[in-house]
């Protein structure tokens, strides 16, 4: 099989959830598994696929990188610390 | 205002009562405290709370605050501190407390009003009702 023919490179990601959303999920992180240099977008499809109590709220939902919000077509590092931040409520 | 950090804290439980010295010489003070309600929605329903267990992402959450923070004090040409409770605080306890000192009266209002929404909207805190 020739370079081209090889398929594309996964990895497994972990995703970490909090609140009423680590409570839906019955867990406090989810592992996905992506291509490389997978974007936020992918992560946010790969949860979708991955926990389906997860799903209603993600829409509303905004993915943490290194600890800062970023936007849907970052690409996200293999080694970062990757959070769902959604349904927030503090006060 | 300066160019130094605004006091952020997260301590566990509720937060200690204040005393009543102002911060600063600005012409309006303004105290905010968020305190546990001894009921939350649940569903169509409502039903009683025997506390809120808050839950924070550290550090984003205390970053998040600051940045928060600074803007608002740039926006409104205020002084702001901010605590927020972690961990389960009971109903009636104090959870929040926001401090605005501003020359006026309308911006402290107002930044007091910015400051909540935007926290709510954009700072990792959750709160997990403990049901009465």
């Amino acid at each position: 099989m020739s370079a081209t023919d090889s398929p594309a490179a996964t990895r497994r990601l972990t995703v970490r959830l909090f609140g009423p959303q680590a409570r839906l999920a019955g867990a406090d992180a989810v592992t996905i598994t992506l291509p490389e240099n997978a974007t936020v977008a992918e992560i946010r499809s790969g949860l979708s696929e991955a926990c389906e109590p997860l799903r209603p709220s993600l829409s509303g939902s905004r993915i943490a990188v290194n600890h800062e919000y970023v936007s849907e077509s970052e690409p996200v590092a293999f080694d970062a610390e990757v959070a769902l931040i959604g349904l927030v409520s503090g006060g | 205002m300066n160019g130094a950090s605004p006091p952020i804290s997260l301590s566990p439980g509720p937060l200690a009562p204040i005393g009543s010295a102002s911060p600063s010489t600005y012409g309006a003070v303004l105290t905010f405290e968020g305190v546990v309600r001894p009921s939350e929605p649940d569903g169509a329903a409502s039903r009683p709370l025997a506390a809120l267990l808050y839950e924070a992402y550290e550090p984003m959450t205390t970053q998040e605050l600051a940045r928060l923070a600074k803007t608002c004090e740039a926006e409104f040409e205020a002084i702001l501190s901010v605590e927020h409770s972690v961990g389960e605080v009971p109903v009636g306890a104090c959870s929040f407390r926001l401090r605005v000192a501003t020359p006026h009266r309308a911006a402290a209002l107002a930044c007091c009003a910015a400051f909540v929404d935007r926290m709510k909207r954009d700072v990792p805190l959750w709160k997990i009702p403990v049901w009465a």
